[in-house]
């Protein structure tokens, strides 16, 4: 039995691409063989993709925070730009019916939903200074916010569901800025609820209102193709 | 324009990137262009930190591919190099000098490993409720860390630095120490990821 710290130089090796061809195949013919080896693989990811999206969050902040502090181009257009960063992480097509595939493909289109809501965030906390209260802005943040995590789901897709029936009332003044996000954010609640049908209803229903969205068209694609 | 009139017009999210990062980057300077003196150094900081500044109010940042870091200190690297030459006409500045700097990981070859071991963090755990808690658990993880697990891990990871230019950055006295010091944080990971899956409740 290897030592841990072995396997994880291989692991690194082989995600640097510094492994030769037929060392590559060995390394994954013992994964295969080595359910230690396996396991620790598997925790390596996780650690890399919790990397990877805590530090794409954080950075993404950044850029926006900067952008809109100088006010150099409304943010409306750079979220859509800059959500591509973290989406250039993770982006792949559904190869076949397997579960383990569905399982992966499920995963990128939550982790794509998860990276892109950093920017749709943003954009509500800039586009709602001055225009909601400051209660209404708390709480819409912090639904927002489980939307995003996938955290007390039923509370918040029913709380979420509220609002979306009200953004549709036209009797009832609510910013066009909230009415996008709050769909959104209701889709991406479904998403991690696993209720991939209904989020693609909502996400249908945002997209006939701005089809020139890229991030709208783009997990639209993903659930279509899920779906099928 | 200087730093420090930087400062009154850049957001605090800025500044903090640029106050935390500015240590290892001085100290990763001063070894890889031993020529320029201190000043020079803070200088060329300092110059990079208002190029980074004005790309980002550009909006040149939009399809950044790799980290922030690893960009910022591409502009370093390359401004220290000007530097040099304009400075030390004669000194010998060799073109791969931080070639072997930076080692990303590969997306290719990372979904390449996803597709063979599975995306569930154990057998026979599918259930997406569990997935999405574990995702956040992990996540959390990340954010707590400390130094100098996270220094190295998102140095390593998300940054794409070499253990070598790790050492560097951060005082170590080898890359071996720095390799040291990642493995016992993975196994600190590790066993924070089996308290978080032995935690979960049905």
């Amino acid at each position: 039995m290897k030592d841990n710290s072995i396997y994880n130089e291989q692991i690194d090796r082989f995600l640097k691409g510094q492994m030769s061809t037929e060392e590559e195949q060995q390394f994954k013919t013992e994964i295969g063989q080595n359910p230690e080896l396996k396991q620790q693989v598997r925790e390596h990811l996780y650690l890399i993709r919790g990397i990877k999206q805590v530090k794409s969050q954080e950075e993404q902040k950044i850029i926006l925070q900067e952008q809109h502090e100088q006010k150099v181009t409304p943010l409306r257009r750079n979220w859509i730009k800059i959500t591509s960063i973290a989406a250039s992480i993770t982006f792949i097509m559904v190869l076949s019916g397997i579960e383990g595939s569905r399982l992966y493909y499920r995963h990128e289109i939550r982790q794509y939903a998860y990276n892109a809501s950093v920017g749709v965030m943003s954009d509500f906390a800039a586009s709602s200074r001055g225009t909601i209260d400051e209660e209404t802005k708390v709480h819409l943040t912090d639904l927002f916010t489980n939307a995003q995590e996938g955290k007390d789901l039923a509370e918040t897709i029913d709380e979420l569901s509220r609002l979306y029936v009200l953004t549709k009332d036209e009797f009832v003044d609510i910013e066009d800025d909230c009415a996008y996000q709050i769909g959104w954010f209701l889709a991406v609640s479904y998403i991690n609820d696993g209720d991939y049908e209904k989020a693609l209803e909502i996400i249908n229903n945002i997209e006939s209102e701005y089809p020139d969205n890229e991030d709208i068209k783009s997990i639209q694609k993903q659930l279509v193709e899920f779906l099928k | 324009m200087k730093l420090n009139s930087i400062h009154s017009i850049t957001s605090s999210e800025l500044n903090a990137f640029f106050e935390e990062n500015r240590q290892r980057t001085l100290c990763y300077l001063e070894s890889r262009f031993p020529v320029l003196q201190e000043d020079d150094i803070e200088d060329i900081f300092q110059d990079s930190s208002i190029t980074l500044f004005l790309k980002i109010q550009n909006n040149e940042l939009l399809d950044l591919t790799s980290s922030l870091y690893t960009f910022f200190l591409s502009i370093c690297i390359n401004i220290a190099r000007n530097k040099v030459n304009r400075s030390h006409p004669t000194y010998l500045l060799s073109d791969n000098i931080t070639d072997s700097d930076f080692e990303p990981i590969r997306n290719d070859k990372l979904e390449e490993l996803e597709n063979l071991v599975g995306y569930e963090i154990a057998e026979e755990q599918t259930d997406q409720e569990y997935l999405n808690w574990i995702e956040q658990q992990v996540r959390e993880g990340v954010r707590q860390m400390k130094p100098p697990c996270n220094q190295i891990l998102w140095s390593f990871y998300w940054d794409g630095l070499s253990h070598r230019t790790i050492a560097d950055m951060f005082g170590m006295k080898s890359e071996d120490v720095s390799k040291t010091q990642a493995n016992r944080c993975k196994h600190k990971f590790s066993d924070f990821i089996k308290k978080v899956i032995a935690s979960y409740e049905r």
